[in-house]
């Protein structure tokens, strides 16, 4: 593979006396979805704003298509799109100006500049609204008016900051799916996000920041693969509580979690222990524990958040 | 480069802001409630009570402070603008992007004049409606002979000539200590 279309590195941003980026290294390859996930205040924005040109770093460097961002913005802000946490449209006029004006601000020319306007507004099925004035649409419509705006110059790289906080299920469907086709058609996206199930739909990549660091950095599977199964047994009545507790242990070599009032049995199993449905049932059978549930569940990118992030903040906390 | 697009970027920028205002037109009509009805208030309501000091029309002096009260209020709708695009990003998309940032003032400065001079001429109607006249031409005269207490009376001397520009330079007439302090 070729360069990192962004590449960071040792990159750092004080405000006052908060450290958002502590040398912060990130590698992100051609064509790839990148998602950045982290608690509020990890940094995940100032990063986008620094590869956006819109802040300047304090130490380190970061570059975008080879350009570094402080010494070149210019030519950086001639390969990116930004679409950021809010839909960043005028409200008081119609969705096709909106694109249109950005499309003379790109200096595509009045007559492209309509043109591309149309065509976006057709992509993102917007053309039924396009002559109304943006105001009266849904937080849906705009938010895609939004991203369809940072696209008018098709970037080869798009940063996309929470592009979904706020919408219902569907518009974030719809807002998913238009990124995958970014994706598909080679552009380079990097994605922010809260949702955990947004960034384990989308990326490729996975970048887990903390306090201005990257405390991971993989693909969703081998993040998730990296902190084992979660395994629950629920039993009819307390007392096969310590024997379900005792299987749990040997099989999944964790200290399982005794819920007495719930009837349940829990334990994370350790990552390198490969431990399946049907071994679980046949050992509980074997130590006579009747269970009305048993899952054997994969550890969702939430419980690999709070594996990360948690572990720090315990350590804040000391 | 954004040097050389500054022009065009300054004619989006302005563009922007003046499909607002023809999407929604009552926003001109506010802007221009407030003068015409100061007119009405001052002029009328209050204006009786004022005594101009060695005599003259007071509604003649309201005037110009109403045609620089519209030509202030022009930056308010730039300032409430601004606010608002910094804060729902708009600010930051434009400043992403490969654009003339001088063009982007610029653009706007131009449609907030516009407006503010289609705000200036009907309350100029309405003024000389209401009995201000334009005496010494439009264009700016001399300070000297512009202000008015050095001229003795405003009446008498510089009559109120009411070309905003030199509106501008007038303290406000209605202020009874105010002939002893000039310093001209």
């Amino acid at each position: 593979m070729s360069d990192p279309v962004i590449a960071v590195r040792g990159l750092g941003k004080t405000f006052g006396d908060t450290r958002a980026l502590d040398g912060l290294e990130l590698d992100v390859p051609e064509g790839a979805v990148c998602g950045l996930l982290g608690p509020n205040g990890a940094g995940k924005t100032t990063l986008v704003r620094i590869l956006a040109t819109l802040v300047r770093p304090d130490r380190g460097e970061a570059r975008v298509c080879g350009h570094d961002v402080a010494r070149d913005a210019a030519a950086v802000r001639r390969v990116i799109g930004l679409a950021g946490q809010y839909a960043a449209v005028e409200e008081g006029i119609t969705g096709r100006e909106n694109l249109e004006l950005l499309g003379r601000m790109h200096h595509l020319g009045a007559a492209k500049a309509r043109a591309r306007a149309a065509e976006l507004l057709a992509e993102y099925r917007l053309e039924e609204a396009a002559d109304r004035l943006v105001r009266g649409w849904s937080g849906g419509m705009r938010r895609r008016l939004d991203l369809a705006a940072s696209l008018i110059t098709r970037p080869r790289v798009l940063f996309l900051d929470e592009p979904t906080t706020g919408l219902d299920p569907r518009s974030r469907r719809e807002i998913w799916s238009a990124v995958r086709e970014l994706a598909a058609q080679g552009s380079t996206v990097l994605l922010t996000t809260q949702y955990l199930d947004e960034a384990d739909r989308l990326a490729d990549r996975i970048t887990v920041l903390d306090r201005g660091r990257a405390v991971a950095d993989d693909t969703p599977q081998r993040l998730k693969a990296a902190i084992g199964a979660l395994v629950e047994v629920t039993l009819p009545e307390d007392a096969d509580l310590e024997r379900a507790r005792a299987v749990l242990a040997v099989l999944t070599g964790g200290a399982p979690v005794v819920d007495a009032e719930q009837l349940r049995v829990s334990a994370v199993s350790d990552p390198a222990r490969s431990l399946v449905l049907p071994l679980l049932v046949r050992e509980l059978d074997a130590a006579g524990v009747v269970a009305v549930d048993v899952a054997v569940r994969t550890p969702s990118l939430d419980d690999v958040f709070l594996a990360l992030t948690g572990a720090e903040q315990k350590e804040l906390a000391a | 480069m954004s040097t050389m697009t500054m022009p065009v970027d300054a004619a989006a920028s302005a563009r922007r802001i003046l499909l607002v205002y023809r999407h929604s037109p009552g926003l001109l009509l506010s802007s221009l409630a407030v003068p015409v009805a100061m007119v009405g208030v001052f002029g009328y309501v209050f204006g009786s009570a004022m005594n101009v000091p060695g005599g003259g029309d007071y509604r003649e002096f309201l005037m110009p402070g109403l045609f620089a009260m519209v030509a202030l209020n022009a930056v308010m709708p730039a300032m409430v603008g601004g606010a608002r695009d910094a804060g729902r990003g708009v600010t930051d998309r434009l400043r992403s992007m490969s654009v003339s940032r001088l063009g982007l003032l610029t653009g706007q400065a131009l449609a907030d004049l516009l407006v503010a001079a289609v705000v200036l001429v009907p309350t100029a109607l309405v003024g000389l409606a209401a009995g201000w006249r334009i005496r010494h031409g439009l264009g700016p005269r001399s300070a000297r002979s512009d202000c008015c207490c050095c001229s003795g009376s405003p009446a008498a001397g510089s009559a109120p000539r009411s070309a905003w520009p030199s509106a501008r330079r007038r303290r406000p007439v209605n202020s009874p200590s105010w002939p002893s302090r000039c310093r001209c």
